[in-house]
């Protein structure tokens, strides 16, 4: 009796071909094996076709399920020559928008409802965003916003140090020492005290900003503002501005005034020295980080001695295209990681270098040999989307016994996946960490496997943000690996490109500690603040 | 008046109108053309396309399904030789076989036409477990082996139930189109 004879007698083998067949993940042997029930059992043959029906009628339901309804009535778009691509793709769209409203009639779908895409549409009401800061120290009432941050409307409240707000219309504040600032759109500002410079361009025009003792608005120039017990100084420094003093009055560049509950109470020369315009703010938020750089390399050199570091790859000086990814660590036998088409772009320190992940075929070649009973891999990552279901960090191709996958998943939560052995491949998930206010800044990730003490942890910004004991790991086998992408996938969501930057990643054969991970936090970021821990 | 200028001006949604009514047509003859996963909603928004851009040449007084039927082969074999194409030998020979088995049954449409709106209510009457699993595997795009470790079960014991609930569903759709056939 032949081997396939055998098969077909065992129940659910049957099943389990056709279900790789649909899945795609059927090998020759088994394609074999399948082909020879079909022609032996000419029933088998219209099963295995009622199988796709269904499943191919499950895909169109999925598929139509995800697409955005249009609340809008599609309208006659003007004449205009449209390439085809984009053709296309606007009638994919008619056609999806189309299909959907015919499929789903009122009252057809119960349990799954039909998104609501207005309702459900990620939206946000920020007016600005954070464009740099030096050595800030917010109030601790309010949450800390982080450079990249975009703010909504409200008040921030900076206790010391020096922060840049880049409102949406181009205009730019620079709010320092103990200072209360509310934000109220794009155009619209309030300073309820303390001191800050704005420069507004032409298209920023007409923007507004409020004090206690009166309102200025901005024609097209830069002044400085300091509002106190003794009312609020106004400092014209180029242009003019216009205050409301029984009626609007314009004041020019070298003009100073004071404003106390609406009335104007004095006029001088204004002082362009008191005041720090923007410029200036980056210029010294530059220096203090090419300080705090200074800082990490030298770290870096001791971090480098550990002999338990396998790799580290601190994305210095790569050429453009880069082809090499430098493993600086003393010790590690991992040899350097081979770039494939991920371009060079700037990391997090001025002039350093780091690899942007976005393309499909992005990503860093690794070979990590041998087995581990514990693990640690940390990484720099700004994230600028998660376009799929899993977002590469660092993963083990194919996905064998003792493999890793390090990833992001779409709702932001970080996932370490290891496959336990062959039934089981097991998933260590955070709860969702990042949002989407988060993307674009740099975020310290990591996660340690402790075959000591049988834990797997995760941490976020060199905080602890999941831990789980698992009494049984197996040895763990990175082995043949990507950074930032998957090779060799084996589930039928095999496209995970990371979309943003790496600057550092390390990987270790122990656990490391909660200390030494926040400690790496600590040293690496590129926050510039005195006070930050 | 170009092509594309023509395909912009269908105020009405009158061309789309005609495919879309024909839809159920067209996703069967793809699937009796190109009998592979993953194919169908790939060759029916092709031949969407096709038909949209060149609809100043279509006579759509007239039967419309002779000339979907035609396209729509025509799109899928394309797609299904580019699908098949560089497969091991064994696995050209499966998709061979199949492809073979699906032009025997001809063109008249049969579950593959079925409305969703019917799989919809099909799923839902599904016992819970079952419906997890389409929900898990269509739905959130896990495979039968991560399912297996979300519901804790062997990723065979998945195939089987997949495979299962595939039934149900086929014999809930065939009841629910012969309930939709007019009464003579």
């Amino acid at each position: 009796m032949s081997e396939s004879d055998t098969n077909h007698n065992r129940p659910g083998r049957f099943d389990l071909l056709v279900q790789k067949f649909l899945e795609q993940t059927i090998e020759a042997p088994e394609a074999g094996e399948l082909l020879a029930m079909l022609e032996c059992h000419s029933h088998l043959g219209r099963e295995v076709l009622d199988h796709l029906a269904v499943h191919e009628l499950l895909l169109v339901a999925a598929r139509a399920e995800r697409v955005t309804p249009m609340k809008e009535p599609l309208r006659k778009p003007k004449f205009r020559w449209v390439p085809w691509l984009a053709a296309a793709a606007a009638l994919t769209m008619l056609l999806a928008v189309v299909m959907k409203d015919v499929f789903f009639q009122k009252g057809q779908i119960a349990d799954r409802a039909v998104p609501d895409s207005v309702a459900e549409e990620s939206t946000s009401a920020a007016v600005a965003v954070l464009g740099a800061s030096y050595d800030a120290e917010w109030d601790a009432a309010s949450p800390e916003p982080m450079v990249g941050s975009p703010l909504e409307p409200g008040i921030l409240r900076l206790k010391k140090g020096v922060a840049r707000i880049d409102f949406f219309n181009g205009a730019r504040v620079v709010i320092t020492g103990s200072t209360v600032f509310e934000l109220v759109s794009q155009d619209h500002a309030i300073c309820h005290s303390g001191k800050l410079s704005a420069e507004v361009p032409p298209q920023a025009h007409g923007f507004l900003v409020g004090t206690p003792d009166g309102d200025i608005r901005d024609l097209g120039t830069e002044f400085g503002l300091e509002v106190g017990a003794d009312g609020a100084a106004v400092h014209v420094f180029d242009g003019e501005v216009e205050i409301e003093d029984d009626g609007p009055k314009t004041f020019r560049a070298g003009e100073g005034v004071r404003l106390n509950d609406g009335k104007m109470t004095d006029r001088f020369s204004s002082d362009r020295g008191a005041f720090l315009l923007s410029r200036e703010a980056l210029a010294e938020r530059r220096e203090a980080l090419e300080a705090k750089a200074g800082e990490w390399v030298a770290a870096g050199e001791k971090w480098n001695l550990d002999p338990h570091l396998l790799a580290r790859f601190d994305f210095t000086d790569l050429t453009s295209p880069a082809f090499a990814l430098r493993n600086v660590s003393s010790f590690g036998e991992v040899n350097d990681g081979a770039v494939v088409t991920s371009p060079v772009v700037e990391g997090r320190w001025p002039g350093k270098t780091a690899l942007q992940f976005r393309s499909l075929s992005d990503r860093v070649r690794l070979d990590i040999p041998g087995e581990l009973d514990s693990l640690t891999f940390t990484a720099w990552v700004t994230v600028h989307s998660l376009p799929n279901r899993f977002n590469s960090l660092l993963m083990s191709d194919g996905f064998e016994n003792g493999a890793v996958h390090w990833q992001i998943v779409e709702d932001g939560s970080a996932n370490l996946g290891i496959r336990m052995n062959p039934e089981w491949p097991a998933k260590f998930v955070t709860p969702p960490l990042l949002t989407q206010a988060m993307f674009g800044q740099w975020m310290h990730l990591a996660v340690v496997v402790d075959g000591e003490a049988k834990t797997i942890t995760h941490y976020l910004n060199g905080e602890s943000v999941y831990s789980q004991k698992q009494e049984k790991l197996p040895t763990l086998r990175v082995g043949s690996a990507c950074i930032g992408n998957w090779s060799d996938p084996v589930y039928d969501v095999p496209v995970r490109n990371l979309n943003g930057i790496i600057d550092e990643m390390t990987i270790h054969d122990r656990a490391l500690g909660g200390e030494e991970i926040k400690k790496m936090y600590r040293v690496g970021s590129p926050t510039v603040s005195a006070e930050r821990k | 008046m170009t092509d594309d200028n023509k395909i912009m001006n269908d105020p009405d949604g009158q061309v789309a109108k005609v495919f879309l009514a024909e839809h159920g047509f067209v996703r069967a003859i793809a699937i009796r053309s190109a009998p592979w996963p993953d194919l169908v909603d790939d060759i029916v928004q092709q031949v969407f396309l096709e038909f949209m851009r060149k609809a100043s040449k279509w006579d759509l007084e007239k039967e419309i399904r002779p000339l979907l039927a035609t396209m729509t082969r025509m799109v899928a074999m394309r797609h299904w030789r580019t699908a098949t194409r560089g497969k091991e030998e064994t696995v050209r020979q499966l998709a061979e076989h199949l492809r073979g088995l699906a032009e025997s049954e001809g063109d008249e449409p049969g579950l593959e036409s079925c409305d969703l709106a019917n799989l919809h209510r099909c799923i839902r009457e599904l016992p819970e477990r079952s419906r997890s699993i389409v929900e898990l595997h269509y739905f959130n795009g896990l495979s039968s082996r991560e399912i297996g470790g979300e519901l804790e079960m062997k990723p065979d014991t998945v195939c089987r139930a997949m495979s299962r609930v595939r039934n149900a569903l086929r014999q809930c759709l065939r009841k629910a189109n012969i309930q939709s056939m007019p009464h003579v």
